[in-house]
């Protein structure tokens, strides 16, 4: 026995999909048997109801149907997901030449095949969240690699072109070693000590932490992603940001018995390149 | 070297020790479906919590979840703010709650000050009134015990009723915007803010002219009891007016800080502005706490008076995005109360604030960071429409920019 939801539901779902696609030609055996295949981890009957009510099944319906090479379903994808693809990547791609490289890659990846054993990426799609949502998903996914493929043929060039196989030290990073008596003694106590400060704090803080001051993303999206306005994203990122150094202070006090004037010489000296650029900033 | 440059080398370091957790997680990652599912905040509780576990420390997964996040174009709505996100904001409860009491405290203490102040005033006016009753004999020649029983009643009615009156005066030395001549006084600098502004060319934005005049004369009034100098003035004031015979000039005097007042309302400084913005943009999920609502009415209540009170719900749930804004790379500049002020400086509007043109290598740092900062300076004004909010109505506006940049808030002209 497959393990899936009840079947009444899920005959009940197929049934909202081919009134919503009449003319797509997807068996209701093909579609229970995606279905069993996504809520099968569960392991009650009522989590996998559960899953399977939470699903979107109309565009997973759609999906499956695509990906077995339905021409009506493709058909529809086209009209009505595909203008999403071409914005995303017009979004995520600067110049126009690429953002059209990159869709048609997607467009060649999520088209129905022409021959069985190369599937289409839309069979991946398990109607976890909106088709829209997925596709955003995959465009950035096809991006970053494009964007990695693109890297490593530009770092080879510039090898072959220097005839080494390393790019030699600029005079700026030797500088800037040289410049780091303090950073070496203070540099693993700082890394270690904020280390530890992170692994407290909770997996939500860290990641916001990261996307804005690793990612460089911005506090409007930040905001929008977790539902709150850009002001309040900067305010719990600040919050975050204190907390830790708060805390690193703290140990370092603790720990390395430092004074107040001793954390400010400590962090005038961390980062000397940092410092630099604010001291123009700050023209003092 | 101040505090402030320390933060960026604490920045730098924190930045390298979230890049030294953010490994490769290899073959855990999660697949497209549960990120879009996440992203949609579609998963449960602990389906969620398991995505941001694993991508607070891989890099691939936190690269990927920062574009599809650059990517997403669902234009952000207030019901964004309020519905379906409550699951989210768990973590972040307790600092909310933290922020709660603050505004508690900062309200206790300011009543604290303000039942202080009235103790030290309503005094030296309650030994008048008792002094009163001894001349009273003197003019009053009625010998029947009944009538001087019932006069010396009603002198202490009256007595009362006068000292009453004169606490009332001493509690408000000011005249408070529900008073006839405080009322003309706003309506003609509202009139005046109203000539002054430039006509918009798109549908005018209406609420940062009358917030402008109200949050300005809050601020004016806050800044005239915080600066010491103008304390000092003001307790001069007050000292005239309980001595008496000195009551013209303490008029004068109150008449002065009056003028000053309307002066800072006609023309908000930049602190004034965002000090202003900060209060606006009190984030809604606060304003959805009853007790954050009593909070913010007591603060708006202690800086405004009784007549402000009525207006504050609805004036605290303006939130910043209905103001005209432009998107300048990373940063969401609003316009408000005649400047365009960056959401950013809403991180610490205290934070001290320097004339740009009194720090060119600053704002050159700025113009860097921000190429469209120098283009709009360029022409001078702020035109055409940008960001979410549509700056439509703000085509044309000449606007000054106080931007927030390393821990400072830069005015650029």
């Amino acid at each position: 026995m497959i393990p899936g939801p009840a079947l009444p539901d899920v005959h009940a779902a197929f049934e909202r999909c081919q009134h919503r696609y009449p003319t797509v030609q997807l068996t209701f055996e093909a579609f229970l048997a995606r279905v069993s295949e996504i809520v099968g981890g569960e392991q009650t009957e009522s989590g996998r109801r559960q899953a399977f009510s939470r699903l979107n099944h109309e565009e997973l319906f759609l999906a499956l149907a695509c990906s077995l090479g339905d021409r009506i379903a493709w058909e529809h994808f086209v009209d009505d997901y595909l203008p999403l693809v071409r914005r995303f990547a017009e979004r995520a791609c600067r110049a126009s030449a690429e953002a059209e490289d990159l869709a048609q890659d997607l467009v060649a990846a999520l088209i129905p095949p022409a021959a069985p054993g190369k599937p289409s990426r839309l069979a991946g799609y398990n109607g976890g969240g909106s088709l829209g949502a997925w596709l955003r998903v995959t465009v950035a996914r096809a991006a970053i690699d494009r964007f990695r493929r693109d890297r490593r043929q530009i770092s080879l060039e510039v090898m072959e072109e220097q005839g080494s196989e390393l790019p030699a030290p600029s005079a700026d990073s030797a500088r800037e070693r040289a410049g780091e008596p303090l950073d070496a003694r203070w540099g693993p106590v700082l890394s270690k000590l904020l280390e530890e400060e992170l692994r407290l704090l909770p997996a939500r803080d860290r990641l916001i932490l990261a996307l804005y001051y690793l990612r460089g993303v911005r506090l409007e999206a930040i905001g929008r992603q977790f539902g709150v306005h850009e002001a309040t994203a900067s305010r719990w990122i600040e919050a975050a940001r204190k907390r830790v150094r708060k805390r690193v202070e703290a140990a370092l006090r603790r720990r390395h018995g430092l004074r107040a004037r001793d954390l400010q010489s400590l962090w005038r000296q961390v980062s000397d390149k940092d410092l630099r650029a604010l001291g123009k900033a700050l023209a003092e | 070297m101040n505090h402030k440059s320390h933060d960026s080398a604490f920045d730098a370091a924190l930045g390298r020790a979230l890049a030294a957790r953010s490994g490769s997680a290899g073959r855990d990652c999660p697949d497209e479906s549960r990120v879009a599912a996440y992203l949609e905040g579609r998963l449960e509780q602990a389906a969620a919590a398991a995505v941001e576990e694993h991508a607070a420390k891989c890099a691939s997964c936190q690269r990927l979840i920062a574009l599809a996040l650059e990517l997403d174009e669902t234009p952000v709505s207030a019901a964004d703010f309020s519905v379906g996100q409550s699951g989210r904001r768990e973590l972040f409860r307790f600092s909310f709650s933290l922020s709660a009491l603050a505004l508690a405290l900062v309200a206790a203490g300011i009543g604290v000050v303000l039942v202080r102040g009235l103790k030290q005033r309503a005094a030296p006016a309650d030994v008048a009134q008792l002094e009163a009753p001894k001349a009273a004999p003197a003019e009053s020649s009625a010998p029947a015990i009944a009538e001087e029983k019932a006069g010396a009643k009603l002198s202490r009615v009256e007595a009362d009723e006068k000292r009453s009156t004169s606490r009332f005066d001493q509690v408000r030395p000011a005249a408070r915007p529900d008073e006839p001549g405080r009322r003309k006084e706003v309506e003609g600098f509202r009139a005046r803010a109203e000539r002054e502004a430039p006509a918009p060319a798109a549908p005018p934005p209406a609420p940062p002219v009358s917030k402008a005049a109200d949050s300005a004369i809050v601020t004016a009034d806050k800044i005239a009891r915080d600066e010491p100098s103008k304390k000092k003035e003001n307790e001069a004031a007050q000292a005239q007016t309980v001595t008496g015979p000195q009551l013209k000039g303490a008029t004068t005097a109150a008449g002065g800080l009056e003028e000053r007042k309307l002066v800072k309302s006609a023309a908000p400084t930049p602190r004034d502005a965002v000090r202003a913005f900060a209060l606006l943009a009190v984030p809604k999920q606060q304003l959805n706490s009853n007790a954050t609502q009593e909070n913010l009415r007591l603060r708006q209540k202690s800086e405004r008076g009784p007549a402000a009170v009525q207006n504050a719900a609805s004036q605290s749930q303006a939130n910043s995005e209905q103001l005209p804004s432009r998107v300048l790379g990373d940063r969401t500049l609003y316009l408000y109360m005649g400047y365009w002020i960056d959401a950013q400086a809403t991180v610490n509007p205290e934070a001290e604030i320097v004339e740009g043109s009194q720090a060119p290598i600053a704002v050159e740092e700025i113009h860097k960071a921000l190429p469209a900062v120098k283009d709009l300076r360029a022409f001078g004004a702020v035109a055409g429409a940008g960001g979410a909010g549509g700056a439509a109505g703000a085509k044309g506006v000449a606007g000054t920019m106080l931007v927030y940049w390393g821990g400072k808030i830069y005015v650029i002209r």
